[in-house]
């Protein structure tokens, strides 16, 4: 009710405004460098105070008294352009460049503004920078180029998410920013062609995040696709080939050090044993498999893309398709790969005078085919590390299957066992590992029989309506929808991999359907209207938006003919009927209303202030907590337009603050988990007769209670332009507290069922973030070098009363490695210190407690010394008490980095163009975690197993003794010897480009030729031993950042190397 | 203007239709999932499916942690030995072999958290079905019993329990320690109140076996009374179920747990399990309703092809337990609990990887300093018994667990007769006789006193070998430093458990003594 109020005072204040003003004049303000669009470029009739700017296509309209007047275009960074009206109705001006511009246009929430007013802190990558780092994926685009911002890789494989977090993790699950891509909010932009983007603005502060209320808690990430600038038709073609290989130096033990560490283990481990005994236990082995080298081959990337743009004063567009296929460097193309036709269509037509319409829409679909990776139990990329060397990739001759293989698969396949497919390729029949068993299998063997592939159509975007009241008063209307649309299909044949598998493993086919489907439709009015010195600004609209997500699926085992052709589940005939399963559901559906708006207002573009206010409804809350109010208010003063204000080098010099409260609830589901469920029927007890009884029970303890995630987020900053804004520097310093974070388990097991989802505590970030830009042009050389640096710390400060800690982040058969506890970092690492390792039975006789009772009875020169750090069994605190408990263990560090950073260098001369794209962190942990089945036996490891170890007093090595019975659990623990230093500074991307003459050029019709090559991945520092020092968060699919920094095997990024080429034409 | 005032009530209409939608369009009802409304509960048939929710954590093993109460109770005490994979395999359970059990294992949280389950779905049958009929009646009973059980489970394991008997409120979340003696009275209250309205075993019918009978309700009247030392009540009820007539030992010592055997005349309270899955077996233990322990103490890398299934040979039998048999001359319990190598010869053909006495021949010899050479026949993968045709078919094993049989309930009956105010030793012996008479062993007689409880304290630990009694049963003798010292037994701290340490983290309830 209280909106319709304001809205009716709003409409009859405006109501008032007349339209006196007669001559218009209307245009577009393009760069003279580039023929893009400038928009936010202040048009003033020269000696009155009436004025306008432009819009985000560089279109502005203006009416005037006075037919004769003088305009005046102004933007900071362009020479000043004053043009007589002299009658005219449309004046288009190319403004020039003056020195190197500060003054761009970034788009905010629902608007734009000129950078120089901006008051908060607001990072933006340009269209630009995104060509050059030619990436497969947006967020890569933003790694090391802004400040503040954390993009987690998870895998390496083609076309995998990746996690961005800005400011610190602020909650448990939900860390990621949201996106909104031209007006309309989505989760992933996988879908997204990266060149299909003229700007991404990242919304780093809550007070600019603020208008994007519950959503924004994290950050938001606004996406501008690409539109004509009218005009000229240009035709562009883009091209790029490469090849993928992946980057050495991780390995594993060969069949000599493989050797050497079980013999010594098993001197070690024996009573009395020799290593004549340990030779003989362990025989020579002629093979030496190299099973990461089997596994990584060289893979092939490509990309072209066509897009077409133009116009005419009344509509532009701009139009584009284009393709990509990048192949894994796990098994290939036809087991690893991403593909993706793109096509974007966006219009803007001005109907009438005062009515503008058009579109943005895209169509994608993406296809995947994913490999099982960064998970110990029996992902193709841990298999490569644990399975021993000693197994060949494949056999010489089938008669080299032991007898224990070949009894069992006659069991499955009968006598001609050996012609079945599963068993062999063009190179021959699989090795079988005699040594390491369970689970664990030939990786080739496996890529060999896993199939799966996703496919994802998506149709994004929508259609909107703008009304020019009149000047200043514009209302929009859009209406946007997400339809998408994922089939997941797979199948395995019947299969013998291991000699403990039951040779009874199945053949499975299964496909699955989810139907996504969300719209949204936003109106709102934007008010812009400057009275002489005082510019004022107001957006006030409503929003609704609906998700609904089912699905649909089912499997069929027992194949009657292994094949893709006839892996399909209704192959009724050809599938064993009676082990078919269905599944299918609903599996999301919610609603969020909301009003919105913003008020602001400048004095001389020197004082400004902004407030952004949201009031969301959701229906993921109960009645108590339906909506959130989030508001924000930022100042901004610009001391450089102060008359007081002399200092030549200084050429632009702003302070701003900002102050707002955000929300967040994407960790939610969107099953209404404030009132109480039934279980869904999947439980069962049973019956004298082995009948299945079914059962009923409340799904879940219910807590009513639970409420939004808070953010509030201070942020001080200052922007500094020096030597006529050749230099710029931007500093923010931030305090942003997110308290209630959700989360699951915080309940005690005696309530008697599966935790509630409950508001369980505040994590504070604080940081300081540094933005450093040189632009210059020196004769022919145009510089541009670009250095961000951030610092965040993270802490949690409360945790509910009822819980001290959290406890997560479980690692092979061991347990639990994480913790959240006040005091902390979320999600640190939790364990045993060590202090070295025992060099003599001396040393472990003289490490004694104050009673004199030895510390570690079962510790042998070589092993690790724990320390005794505590008595208390449910704190940190507390000091040693004589024993070696759990409550020893403690802080080992965290998987955030202290420091994150880039540097960007470009350099431009006579048509050639070098671009240098770094990004490192630093003092981040990672845990190694790819040898932690102890479970296991014989298992291989990473070289530095052996290399490393302590052999003997005389050879003291760093890295615990050979032992397969780990008594003093050296490994089979999380303790500081298993965190490693996860640190590492990378070239991510060195290219060089020439472009032709256009005098050349122009001749064949072409306005624009450039050639390049490229090297990505160039080049990683680190001291991390593992494939791949960026480990994300992700694990199975769960999200959490539990996960975080938990290398399980991940799938490593590739180098590529590449060549490409643009025409424009 | 007239067009703009046209627009602007356009533009007006359009903002109202979106805003005016308001509270009502954010109100979903519920979908894909009904609500859990106890009114809602308002035939037998669905009174029904909710006590089957209790039921069910009888069968739960593995859900967010891997447990038993036997297998706990045999690591613990000299009858098994964790082995599996080695030390670092599952170290939860070589914690409780080596006496470092921690208030951080898991195995001990999961234990807690199945009773509470159990007992949190047990409360909402006695306390928030309205319905009242004959079947609920039953329901209620068989509600009762099973809140008996699971609260002797916890009493037991961990003393100083949190209790309630109506389901916390969140602001209840919270609760202090309960007296051992508290708890206990409404374990009597309850097993007495059940035991009038169960029926027996005899009137049940074959698909009613699953369910509690009067003689489970006082057998375990029986044990809880002798927990705490109640002999003449013990003593009482125990009777009565002796002479009910309702059961009696199977012949075949080997038998009792074999498939023929199951609800068979010795089994008094007994676990079902069956050879479905439906779901994620890893995910979460209560998609299966298989026995996974039987997987999980199967002769590991080893299989008797066409007998026996391997498994990953966790809980070997103690070779301190070997030699009780031996020393006792028992070679009926010995072989009939015990798959040893000596016991092979009953299988001709031993295929898969051939180990020898001393443990020699498998991949590695990690595990041959604890390799007793004696695996788990009492739950044997034996084939047949599981379906290899699911996915996992290691979670499909069907073997029921015998929670009470009646042997169990001679030798407590024997006990009680022993040690109440004025004994009845002759009657105790006769019970003792029977159980060893079955073993094929000879009758004791002319003992009497403490000759005689000591004597079936041996009986106990020969008769109900890797059952899961051992441990509890040395406790309550007040023997624990006596018997276990040799493995690590502390007198005043391991006669019972540690609370998980994230329960204390979350409640006011505080740890017991020396953990």
């Amino acid at each position: 009710m209280k909106q319709k109020v304001l809205l009716l005072l709003m409409l009859s204040v405006l109501w008032g405004i007349g339209y006196a003003q007669q001559h218009t004049v209307t245009g577009t303000v393009t760069s003279a460098d580039d023929n893009t669009p400038l928009p936010g470029v202040s048009i003033a009739v020269k000696g009155t105070t009436t004025g306008t700017i432009t819009d985000i296509d560089g279109n502005y309209s203006i009416a005037v008294k006075d037919e004769n007047a003088t305009l005046m275009y102004v933007f900071v960074g362009m020479r000043t352009v004053e043009i007589p009206i002299a009658g005219q109705n449309q004046i288009n001006v190319a403004m020039e460049t003056d020195v190197m511009g500060v003054d761009e246009v970034v788009v905010v929430g629902y608007g734009v503004t000129k950078k120089s007013l901006v008051t908060g802190s607001i990072a933006k990558v340009d269209a630009e920078d995104i060509m050059q780092s030619r990436t497969t994926r947006v967020e890569n685009a933003l790694q090391g180029k802004t400040a503040g911002v954390l993009v987690q890789q998870s895998s390496g494989a083609p076309g995998a998410e990746q996690n961005i977090i800005i400011r610190g993790v602020g909650s448990d699950n939900a860390v990621r920013p949201i996106y909104v891509i031209d007006g309309m909010r989505t989760d992933g932009i996988d879908w997204l062609d990266p060149q299909d983007i003229e700007s991404i603005e990242i919304l780093k502060d809550a007070a600019s995040a603020a208008i994007y209320g519950t959503e924004g808690g994290n950050g938001v990430v606004l996406i501008t696709t690409k539109m004509g600038k009218g005009g000229k038709t240009n035709f562009s073609y883009d091209a790029s080939y490469g090849i993928q290989s992946v980057v050495p130096g991780f390995s594993v033990m060969d069949t000599e050090e493989y050797l050497k560490y079980y013999r010594t283990a098993y001197v070690n481990d024996g009573r009395n044993k020799t290593w004549d005994d340990a030779v003989e236990n362990y025989p020579d082995s002629d093979v030496n498999t190299d099973w990461l080298g089997a596994i990584f081959v060289n893979a092939p990337t490509q990309k072209h893309k066509i897009s077409v743009d133009g116009g005419s004063d009344r509509s532009k567009y701009y139009f584009s398709v284009s393709y990509t296929d990048q192949d894994g460097i796990i098994g290939g193309g036809e087991k690893s790969n991403f593909t993706r036709y793109a096509t974007k269509l966006n219009i803007d037509s001005k109907a009438t005078d005062w009515m503008n319409v058009g579109m943005r829409m895209s169509y994608s679909q993406t296809r995947t085919r994913g490999i099982h990776q960064n998970d110990v139990f029996g992902s193709v990329t841990n298999n490569a590390v644990v399975l021993d060397p000693t197994t060949p990739v494949y056999y010489n001759d089938r008669s080299e299957y032991s007898d224990r293989d070949v009894e069992n698969m006659s069991r499955v396949w009968g006598e001609e066992w050996y012609t079945n497919p599963s068993l062999y390729d063009e190179n021959g029949y699989f090795g079988i590992s005699q040594k390491v068993l369970n689970e664990i299998q030939n990786p080739v063997h496996q890529l060999h029989n896993d199939r799966d592939q996703s496919i994802n159509n998506k149709l994004f975007g929508g259609i909107y309506g703008e009304i020019n009241f009149f000047e200043g008063l514009k209302f929009r209307t859009n209406f946007d929808i997400d339809l998408a649309h994922n089939y997941n299909r797979g199948w395995n044949p019947r299969v013998y991999t291991n000699s403990m598998n039951s040779p009874s493993v199945r053949s499975r086919a299964f496909q699955e359907i989810n139907m996504y489907f969300t719209w949204q439709w936003e109106s709102y009015f934007t008010f812009n209207k400057e009275f002489g010195d005082h510019t004022i600004g107001a957006v006030l609209g409503t929003s609704a938006r609906e998700y609904t997500h089912e699905y649909l699926g089912g499997d069929g085992e027992n194949l009657k003919k292994e094949s893709d052709n006839y892996a399909w589940i209704d192959y009724g005939l050809y599938i064993d009927t009676l082990n078919n399963t269905s599944w299918g559901g609903l599996g999301g559906w919610d609603r969020l209303a909301s009003v919105f708006g913003r008020v602001s207002y400048s004095y001389k573009d020197k004082y400004m202030i902004t407030s952004n206010f949201r009031r969301d409804g959701s229906s993921k809350f109960g009645p108590a907590n339906k909506f959130g109010l989030f508001p924000s208010v930022s100042v901004g003063w610009v001391m450089s337009r102060e008359d007081f204000f002399q200092v030549p080098a200084i050429s632009f010099l702003k302070l701003r603050y900002s102050w707002g409260k955000n929300g967040n609830a994407t960790s939610l589901g969107w099953d209404w988990r404030y009132l109480p469920t039934s279980s869904s029927g999947s439980y069962y007890y049973i019956d004298g007769n082995d009948q299945l009884l079914s059962i009923v029970e409340p799904t879940r303890l219910t807590n009513p209670e639970y409420q939004w995630e808070k953010t509030e987020q201070s942020d001080i900053g200052i922007d500094l332009g020096l030597f006529r804004n050749r230099l710029s520097f931007t500093a923010d310093y931030y305090i942003k507290k997110s308290s209630d974070f959700l989360f699951e388990g915080s309940v005690p097991a005696l309530a008697g069922n599966d935790p509630p989802t409950v508001n369980a505590g505040t994590i504070e970030n604080r940081g300081i973030e540094f933005e450093l830009g040189y632009n210059d042009k020196i004769g022919d050389l145009k510089i541009n070098v670009q250095l961000t640096a951030s610092h965040n710390k993270s802490e949690v400060t409360e945790i509910t009363e009822t819980i001290s800690f959290i406890t997560g982040g479980n690692v092979g058969t061991f347990g639990d490695s994480k913790r959240m506890e006040v005091g902390y970092e979320p999600w640190y690492f939790y364990g045993f210190k060590t202090d070295g390792l025992f060099q003599s039975e001396e040393e472990i006789e003289a490490y004694v407690n104050a009673d004199g009772k030895k510390y570690q009875t079962s510790a042998a020169p070589g092993d690790v010394k724990y320390l005794d750090i505590a008595g208390t069994a449910d704190s940190l605190g507390g000091g040693p008490d004589g024993l070696l408990t759990d409550a020893d263990k403690t802080y080992l560090g965290s998987p955030y980095p202290k420091l994150l950073g880039g540097l960007n260098i470009n350099l431009e001369y006579k048509g050639f163009d070098l671009n240098v794209a770094t990004y490192g962190q630093y003092g981040n942990k990672v845990l190694m975690a790819v040898s932690v089945r102890d479970d296991l036996s014989n298992t291989n490891k990473p070289d530095f197993y052996i290399n490393d170890a302590w052999i003997s007093p005389e050879e003291p090595g760093t890295f615990p003794r050979p032992t397969v019975k780990d008594r003093n659990r050296n490994l089979s623990r999380v303790n500081d010897y298993m965190l490693q230093d996860g640190s590492f500074f990378r070239i991510s991307n060195l290219a060089l480009g020439y472009t032709l003459p256009s005098s050349l050029t122009s001749k064949i019709g072409i306005s624009k030729l450039r050639i390049y090559v490229a090297v990505d991945n160039l080049y990683t520092l680190t001291n991390y031993k593992g494939m791949e020092p960026e480990v994300g968060g992700d694990y199975w699919g769960y999200r959490g950042q539990q996960w975080a920094g938990i290398d399980r095997a991940v799938y490593p990024k590739p180098r590529t190397v590449l060549g490409g080429i643009n025409v424009n034409f | 203007m007239k067009k703009i005032v046209i627009n602007i009530f356009f533009v007006f209409a359009l903002l109202a239709i979106t805003t005016s939608c308001g509270e009502d369009w954010l109100e979903l009802e519920l979908k894909g999932s009904l609500p859990f409304a106890s009114e809602a509960i308002d035939t037998d048939e669905k009174a029904f499916e909710v006590l089957c929710g209790a039921y069910d954590f009888l069968q739960v093993k593995y859900y967010s942690g891997w447990s038993s109460y036997y297998l706990l109770g045999n690591l613990a005490a000299d009858d098994g030995v964790p082995v599996g994979g080695g030390f670092s395999d599952r170290p939860e359970y070589w914690d409780f072999h080596e006496y470092e059990i921690t208030s951080e294992n898991p195995a001990l949280l999961q234990f807690w958290r199945r009773n509470y389950y159990g007992i949190y779905r047990a409360n909402i049958v006695l306390n928030d079905i309205e319905l009242e009929t004959s079947a609920m009646d039953m329901y209620r009973a068989e509600a009762k019993f099973l809140r008996a059980y699971f609260y002797f489970e916890l009493v037991k394991t961990f003393g100083n329990i949190a209790f309630y008997t109506v389901n916390l409120s969140p602001s209840e979340y919270s609760p202090t320690n309960t007296a051992p003696e508290v708890v206990y009275e409404q374990i009597e209250k309850d097993l007495l109140e059940a035991i009038e309205v169960l029926p027996n075993k005899s009137q049940q019918t074959t698909a009613e076996m699953t369910r509690a009978s009067k003689g489970a309700a006082q057998a375990m009247l029986g044990k809880a009374y002798l927990f705490q030392k109640k002999y003449d009540e013990a003593a009482g009820v125990l009777k009565t179920l002796v002479g009910s007539g309702e059961y009696d030992l199977c012949p075949v010592y080997d038998s009792i747990f074999k498939k023929s055997e199951e609800f068979g005349i010795e089994s008094v309270f007994e676990v079902p399990y069956a050879s479905y899955i439906h779901g994620d077996f890893w995910a979460n233990g209560r998609e299966s309703e298989g026995n996974i322990e039987v997987q999980l103490t199967g002769p590991r890398e080893t299989a008797l092809t066409g007998f026996v299934n391997a498994g990953w040979g966790f809980d070997m039998i103690d070779s301190s337990l070997v030699d009780a048999w031996d020393a006792a001359g028992d070679e009926v319990r010995k072989y009939g609990t015990g798959l040893g190598p000596e016991s092979f010869h009953e299988w001709v053909t031993i295929s898969a990887t051939q180990v020898d006495d001393n443990g020699n021949g498998f991949p590695d010899d990690k595990e041959k300093e604890e390799w007793t050479g004696w695996y788990q026949k009492k739950r044997c993968p034996y084939v047949g018994y599981n379906d290899p045709g699911q996915s996992p078919m290691e979670a499909t094993y069907e073997n029921n667990e015998r929670v009470i049989r009646f042997a169990d309930v001679l030798l407590m009956y024997a006990e009680a007769l022993n040690q109440k105010g004025s004994p009845d030793d002759g009657t105790a012996l006769q019970m003792v006789n029977r159980v060893r008479q079955r073993a094929k062993l000879d009758p004791l007689s002319g003992i009497s006193g403490n000759e005689l409880f000591e004597a079936i304290k041996l009986e106990r630990r020969l008769e109900l070998g890797a059952e899961g009694q051992r441990y509890w049963d040395v406790v309550r003798w007040g023997d624990g430093a006596k018997t276990f010292g040799y493995l690590g037994f502390v007198e005043g701290t391991h006669e019972i458990w540690p609370i998980p340490e994230s329960e204390i983290g979350k409640t006011s309830l505080v740890q017991n003594n020396g953990y």
